[in-house]
Parts: structure tokens; sequence; C-alpha cells
């Protein structure tokens, strides 16, 4: 066919809106499509509006945005609810992984008891759908920030902010663990500190969770999923996450923020890691308190950790008291030293 | 009010509406098509269509309430008889969008609680448009103001783009059609700058020794080439058309439905059925050209058959053209 056959009008953006929203009569999409044959430029056109349109099939409440992120598990997409007017985040997890009921069911469960949790330090659940496609979706609050690891590395924080942005996530994870959810995969990228300063947990490893109760971390291919590097040794070798691999999570995340290192180093090997461990990690000089209240969160064994976060936001606080009357003491000292020179002066 | 409602401090009728839509009505491209057999005549119209506009010019403004004073009512069913077909108008109009058109409408004429409703009400598209077209050049952002001048803005002496909205198919794929339009045009624009143009601004078509045909024998090959061509040029438009989606511009099955506004199952069909037109339409020219047996035959078009992912983006290459007005 040679270009100059079939030279109609090109179609205007109203008939080619009919035409992709599946409007046009049969008669009037034969003569689009015919003149689509013949035009470079309204063919072009028409494949980029293909290109650019998200494909995913989500109810028409949601319109999807843009992806923001990816993982083993699934996408994470900024969407617009239409319904509310109010961007959201929407977590799909893979049709694969749903294939699977008592892996739904799970998601299931735990989406409905963060549902039910209202805490300002845990990320809001707002909706639970599937795709036409039969992907689950969850809806969650859209939170405008940065993750605390991008947040540390902006700008020097003082070890008092640092401490004030992890005690909130403690705060969170406290929450979560009452209502008897497992965060699973806690680590400086899932945590949000929001551009009005609240900090929230979020991206649950609700998609982390395996038939078998949620226990492996191990894939078929014997891969880890998640990042290893926060995970306690319980949980690399296979076992169930529990409230205190939770605990073991937040303490390698403080740990890292305050000093700028993991406490267990490793070679880039899981084998390496595993080694390092077993023994307590040495304990800075600089934050030397705080790094021995984190080190019994990082013992190799659950049972002697604290028993809970609550214990473990205690014992921190109580650091922090500590060095604020030690500061309080040493000023008092220097004020009645100042005040004696200033006394003996006089007296002369 | 008896058929009628308020705008601008006075009540539009029925008759004022159902001459506004007679009047835009005939003075449509389309007119010697129904000027005996339409509903119309001499400025009149169906007593079913005058109670239907009304109807649905009360439904905008319920829609609206806060536009109540910027939806203009002859201006929304003048627009919509503008494109209204010669029969069965009430269908047509059921099928419209009157309520996006009254928005888009007063947006245009820079109402500016109309455009903060539209830019409300239809943000996700355009945000989603926006993002997927930011570039190092471009951010989401510069290409969010750019398309806004261009949807709110009028040019001198001109209306701005949001009034070519005509009410057909929901705003939102307009805007998204539009949004491309105005983002390609953008890139265009820089590559003319950068680039001379060809002399002709015409892709040659490949020489037969391009199509990878290197595995059928040599005294058969131009033959089959040719062959090819010739019945890619002989396919129906439409067959043409979906061809190159897929197998040049490289749309995915799910893709092709997006741009057809069809099921993709529906486009996986149709893409079969146009490969085995240019497969057939080969074949029956190979058997006019070439005193071939029919397994000789067979074995050339099995050839053919292995290579066509190869050969048919070459095949389909488009002319490009100027986009008529």
């Amino acid at each position: 066919m040679t270009a100059s056959r079939d030279v109609a009008r090109c179609p205007d953006d109203n008939t080619l809106s009919q035409l992709v929203a599946g409007e046009l009569s049969d008669g009037e999409r034969a003569e689009v499509e015919r003149h689509l044959g013949g035009c470079a430029a309204c063919a072009q056109l028409i494949g980029a509006y293909a290109r650019a349109t998200p494909q995913r099939n989500v109810p028409p409440r949601y319109q999807l945005i843009r992806p923001l992120g990816s993982g083993a598990m699934g996408e994470v997409w900024e969407v617009e609810d239409t319904t509310l007017a109010r961007r959201v985040a929407l977590k799909f997890v893979r049709a694969e992984s749903t294939a699977d009921h008592e892996y739904q069911a799970r998601l299931v469960r735990e989406a409905r008891a963060l549902a039910r949790l209202r805490h300002p330090n845990v990320v809001a659940v707002y909706d639970l759908g599937q795709s036409s496609d039969g992907e689950l979706f969850v809806a969650l609050e859209l939170i405008d920030g940065a993750s605390a690891r991008d947040w540390r590395a902006a700008q020097p924080r003082s070890p008092a902010e640092i401490l004030a942005v992890w005690r909130q996530v403690a705060d969170g994870l406290a929450a979560v663990h009452q209502a008897g959810i497992v965060h699973r995969d806690l680590k400086p990228d899932n945590v949000f500190v929001a551009s009005d300063g609240r900090v929230v947990l979020g991206d649950f490893g609700l998609a982390s969770m395996a038939a078998d109760g949620g226990s492996t971390t191990l894939t078929a291919t014997g891969q880890i999923l998640g990042t290893p590097l926060y995970m306690p040794l319980e949980q690399l070798r296979g076992g169930a996450a529990t409230a205190r691999s939770d605990q073991f999570a937040l303490c390698v995340c403080l740990w890292e923020a305050l000093i700028g290192a993991r406490p267990f180093q490793h070679g880039g090997t899981i084998a390496a890691l595993v080694i390092a461990m077993r023994e307590p990690p040495p304990l800075a000089a600089r934050h030397r308190s705080t790094l021995a209240v984190l080190a019994r969160g990082l013992d190799p064994d659950p049972d002697r950790r604290w028993p809970d976060i609550a214990a473990l936001t205690r014992a921190l606080d109580r650091v922090r008291r500590a060095r604020t009357r030690r500061r309080w003491w040493m000023a008092g000292i220097a004020t009645a030293i100042l005040l004696a020179g200033a006394a003996l002066a006089i007296a002369r | 009010m008896p058929g009628g409602r308020q705008y601008d401090a006075r009540v539009v009728t029925e008759a004022e509406l159902a001459q506004a839509f007679a009047a835009a009505w005939s003075s449509a491209e389309v007119v010697d098509a129904r000027s005996e057999s339409g509903p119309v005549g001499s400025g009149s119209i169906d007593r079913a269509i005058g109670e239907r506009l009304v109807a649905l010019c009360a439904a905008v403004h319920r829609e609206l309430p806060e536009l109540d004073d910027a939806i203009d009512d002859l201006e929304v069913v003048a627009t919509l008889a503008g494109r209204a077909p010669d029969r069965e108008v009430i269908a047509y109009l059921d099928r419209c969008h009157p309520g996006e058109l009254a928005l888009a409408l007063a947006a245009s004429r820079a109402h500016p609680a109309a455009i903060a409703r539209l830019e409300r009400d239809h943000r996700g598209v355009i945000d989603a448009m926006c993002w997927r077209f930011a570039s190092a050049v471009h951010s989401a952002a510069d290409l969010r103001q750019i398309l806004r001048e261009k949807l709110f803005v009028a040019p001198p002496g001109m209306r701005p783009k949001l009034a070519e909205y005509a009410g057909q198919g929901q705003l939102d794929s307009w805007l998204r059609i539009t949004a491309v339009r105005v983002f390609l045009d953008l890139g265009r624009r820089k590559d003319r700058a950068r680039e001379t143009p060809t002399a002709d601004g015409v892709l040659t078509m490949p020489d037969p020794g391009d199509l990878s045909l290197e595995v059928i024998k040599a005294e058969y090959r131009a033959a089959v080439g040719q062959a090819m061509r010739d019945a890619a040029t002989a396919l129906e438009p439409a067959d043409r058309h979906l061809l190159h989606q897929h197998y040049v511009a490289g749309l995915s099955i799910d893709q092709l439905g997006v741009a057809l506004g069809i099921h993709r199952a529906t486009a996986a069909r149709r893409v079969v059925r146009a490969r085995e037109a240019l497969v057939g339409e080969t074949r029956a020219l190979l058997v006019t050209r070439l005193q071939l047996s029919d397994e000789e035959l067979d074995e050339v078009i099995g050839m053919v058959l292995s290579r066509l992912d190869v050969s048919i983006p070459k095949l389909l290459e488009v002319r490009p053209r100027d986009r008529q007005p």
C-alpha cells in the first residue's frame, strides 16, 4: 500500500479518544483504522499513547501515576484515588504468590490487622483489592518524604536527632507487635521521615510471608529474600520471624545510623555474616552506653534479647536521661567553679 | 420553571436550547447527508430531542454546582450538535459526556473555579502522562506547566486547546491523547532543530537483499522478496497498521489492545489473521510468478514463515507524510 492511497483527514483527538476508549461504532472504527494504516503520524501518536498508558487493570477508582519501586514481591505505584481525590500508594503482590490460597489468607489477615491499628508511626492501610488480572494490592498511605537511609545521608545529623527518629520507629513497632503483627523486613529503606518530621514505619513484609506460616526467608533455590544485613541468625537460618527478630533489626538500624557502620562485619558473604553474629559486636567509645543497650537486642539467642520493644526503649531512655543528668552535673560543677572564682575575685 | 433553567441570570428555555442545537447541527459539515431524512426541518427539531437537551443541561448543572454561573448551556448544546449524526440523535446524546464538556468549555474560558475543578478531577492522568514523558530535558514539572499552558491559555486570536474537546469520549482519554500529541510535538521540534531533514522526508523501501532470506535458494530469493513486498502493499490498511504497531513499533499485544480500545484477545486474534493474510498473499503471488511444485512452494513458504518476524519490520516501514489539517 502506498501512503498516499488513503488520505482521509486525520482523526482529531476527540475521535482518537473514542477509539482508545472503545466508544466508536464498528463503521467509525474501521474508518479510523484504515487511516492509521496509511498515516505514520497518527500511527506514531496512537503507539506512543499505548506505551504511555500503564497496563495494570486496577479498579476505576484508582488511576496509576508512576511506579515508585519494585521488589522481588511486586511493584509499588503512586496512584490517584479518584473517589477521595488523594494520592495513595498501591502495593501489588505478584500473581504467582497470590495463587497460593494460604498466602492470600495471611495477606488479608495482616492487612486487616494493620488497618485496625491506628498509630502515627505506622503507615495507614486504606484498602485491599484485586486487579482484574488477579493481582492482590494493598492501598497504603503515601508518605511525602525520604527513607531513613536517605534522610541520614542527606546531611550531618546529631545523635539526638537520630535517636529521636528511631525512637518513633520503636513506638510504631511496639504498637505493631501489640496488634500481633511482625514486620519481618525492618531496614532504613522501609522507614520514612515525612517532610513534616513524622517518622512512619512502612512497607511491611506482608509480601515476604511464605505459605508455610511465614517462617521461610529462603526460596526454593536457597536465595534469601529481603535484606539479610538486618536479619538475625534465626531468620537467616529460615526460622520464623518474630517480634524478637524485628527487635534485632531495629537495633542494627539504630547502630548503623549512630556510628555509620553495621554491628557485624562481613566480607560480602552470608557465611561471614553468620560467623560475625556469634560474637558480641565491639562497642565504640562514642555512644558506648547506647550501643551496650543495643548489643543486648543483637544477641544471637532471641531469649536473651530485651523482652519487648518497650523494654528496649525504656533502657534507651535511661541512657539518655543519665547522659542529661551527667551534663547537668558537669554544668553545675563548671558554674560552681566560675562562681567560686568570681567570689574570690570580688573578695580580693 | 417548565423546560428551562437558570443561566447567567436568565432562563434558557427549551426552545432556545433546541434552536441552538438545530443551528449548530445544520451548519455542520455533513449537512447534506441529513437534510431530508433527519429529524431536523428548517431550524426546528424533534420534541424528544428538545426535552433530552433540557434534562442533559439540568444534569450538568447538578454535576457541577460550583460552576453554575460558568456553564453556558447553549454552547454545550451547540458543541454536541456539531458532531451529531443524522439519525438516532438521542442515542448519540446518551453516549456523549456533557458534564465533562461543560467543565472543559468553562475552563477554556479561563474560569478559575473550572480550571481548579478540572485540575483536581483529572490530575491523575495529567501527572501520569507527565511522569511518563519526563526526560533529562523536561522534568515532569516542566511538562505539567507546558501542558497546562497548552490546555488553558489561548494563543492570540485563538481558543485554547481545551476548547477542542467536544464531549466525545471521556475527558480522561482526550487529555491523555492530547498530552501525548503535545509531548511528541515538543520532541519533534527539538529534533528538527538538531538534524537536517532528508531530501524528501520519505523512507526508502528495503532491498530484497535486506530481507534475511539467505536461507532461500538464490534463484528464488529476489522473487520471494518482491512477492512479500507486494503482499505487504496489498494488505488491508487496518491489518498493515496492526502489523506495523506490533512488529515495527514493538507494541505488545496488551498495548495493542490499549491503542485500539479492544480486548487483548481480540488484538491477538487480529494479529494472527493479518499475518496469515500476508503469508497467503505471498504464496498466491509466488504461484503465479514461479513455476514450483507444491512441495517446493511449501518449503519456500516455510522458510518465509521462519523469517517473518525478522522480515515484517522491513516490509512495513511506513512512509511518513505530513499530518492533514
